[in-house]
């Protein structure tokens, strides 16, 4: 029989991972180690820099994260932060405020400076690049092909969650599903879109020359060489 | 040099449900916490907000109408009993039968149904009074005028009766919302929310019933 377990309950995480242990760390920057002190911005500054981005971008991230870096240096030295093994939530609080903080200041800067926008300001170009252009319509075309290769029931499943936006209770509860079904559904489509992905880059068959190529966080994706050209001579001539 | 201490990473249902900003507020502390040292996450939420993008532009380019007529045709119409009289299974006759039920079904079709506009777009400002209408369409764009520069607005369309037609986040710099179906005449509201939920705006507007 299937086992019945409720969509909060989330799929257990098999693999570990090493976690610093904390108090150690506080112990030391508190007594003055300049070495922890190193190895705490180590280890943070990758974090800091990626919750910052997904939620402000790449506008003045690298003040944005030592801003924040200082402030959590600051309360380990001065025992504002109390209980070592809570440094994480600590950290991602700090992030969370310069976020909210830096949100107000756009807007209130917004508001105060909207007659000057178009002298005063100059305004950065939020559009992907053409490498990540093409990507996103590459992925879109796999998606295609997936939703299209499976059932009517499948695809009604993955239309109210992705696109609708509706609670997995509501969609197992409207179409009499478990929540293993639920889930076992989501997984295999994923499945199926990382294998017709990978097999589509390898045999080129995407409609263009495929080759593949390393980005900057050294993961080897897809790129059609004519299309980047093309978007970059579009983007140059505009 | 740091010690460590062995903890689980995070799951790939939680950190999507975190991608795609759905997930509850202890949870996302507890997700975010781990993201701040675990690199591993941080390329997992990617790839999966990357996939839930997607996906979810494939859907949005599929007739989901057309294909709920489809079902309940092949479901209702062909299991009819008539449908299985024997001239019917005939391939010739069964083939004309089709074709001329095709054909009738299309005169019907251009002679009944208006045409409609391919695409509305509507501009919403918060104010009460009167409220911006528009056409019969097959899609509408909505654009709020006036929405705060948040990166986590949430907005919902409902009718008159209170259903939800939609709901989704904001597009965060073009404040746009595209309703890929055809709405029906009659009123409409869009609920814009923040992050936690609270209320910011109301707006209201009208699909009449001509184009």
């Amino acid at each position: 029989m299937e086992e019945q377990r409720s969509p909060h309950q989330y799929e257990p995480a098999t693999q570990a991972f090493e976690m610093p242990d904390w108090a150690g760390t506080v112990d030391r920057i508190r007594a003055g180690d300049p070495i922890a002190m190193t190895e705490l911005y180590a280890v943070f500054t990758r974090g800091i820099r990626y919750l910052l981005l997904r939620s402000l971008g790449v506008e003045e991230v690298d003040d944005r994260v030592h801003d924040c870096f200082v402030i959590v240096a600051e309360a380990i030295r001065s025992g504002e932060l109390r209980d070592p093994a809570r440094l994480m939530g600590y950290v991602r609080t700090v992030v969370r405020r310069h976020i909210a903080a830096s949100i107000e200041d756009a807007i209130s800067r917004r508001r105060t400076t909207v007659e000057f926008e178009d002298s005063v300001f100059s305004v950065s170009d939020w559009k992907n690049n053409p490498e990540q252009n093409l990507l996103a319509r590459q992925r879109a075309e796999i998606a295609r092909r997936v939703f299209n290769g499976v059932s009517r029931r499948d695809r009604e499943i993955l239309r109210r969650f992705y696109l609708l936006e509706q609670p997995q209770e509501l969609i197992c509860q409207e179409m009499g599903l478990s929540y293993n079904q639920f889930r076992l559904l989501k997984s295999r489509a994923k499945a199926r879109f990382g294998k017709l992905g990978q097999r589509l880059a390898e045999s080129g068959s995407l409609g263009f020359a495929t080759l593949l190529i390393q980005n900057k966080d050294n993961k080897t994706e897809a790129i059609q060489a004519e299309d980047i050209k093309a978007e970059k001579a579009s983007g140059a001539s505009h | 040099m740091i010690g460590v201490v062995g903890i689980l990473h995070r799951s790939d249902e939680q950190l999507e449900l975190y991608a795609l900003g759905r997930l509850s507020e202890p949870s996302v502390a507890e997700v975010e916490e781990h993201l701040l040292v675990c690199a591993a996450c941080q390329e997992r939420v990617d790839d999966l907000q990357a996939y839930a993008l997607a996906m979810r532009q494939a859907i949005s380019r599929e007739p989901a109408r057309a294909e709920r007529r489809l079902s309940w045709f092949q479901h209702s119409w062909f299991q009819h009993s008539w449908f299985q009289h024997s001239w019917l299974k005939v391939p010739v006759l069964a083939w004309a039968g089709g074709f001329a039920v095709i054909v009738l079904s299309a005169s019907l079709y251009l002679q009944f149904i208006p045409r409609l506009s391919p695409l509305a777009s509507l501009q919403l400002t918060a104010m009460r009074g009167s409220i911006p209408s528009t056409g019969l369409s097959r899609e509408t764009d909505i654009t709020l005028t006036d929405a705060p520069a948040s990166p986590t607005l949430h907005a919902e369309v409902v009718d008159a009766t209170g259903s939800t037609i939609w709901s989704g986040a904001l597009e965060p710099k073009t404040h746009k919302i595209a309703l890929v179906r055809q709405l029906a005449p009659g009123n409409y509201f869009v609920r814009l929310f923040d992050d936690g939920g609270k209320l910011l705006h109301e707006y209201g507007f009208q699909v009449r019933d001509s184009l």
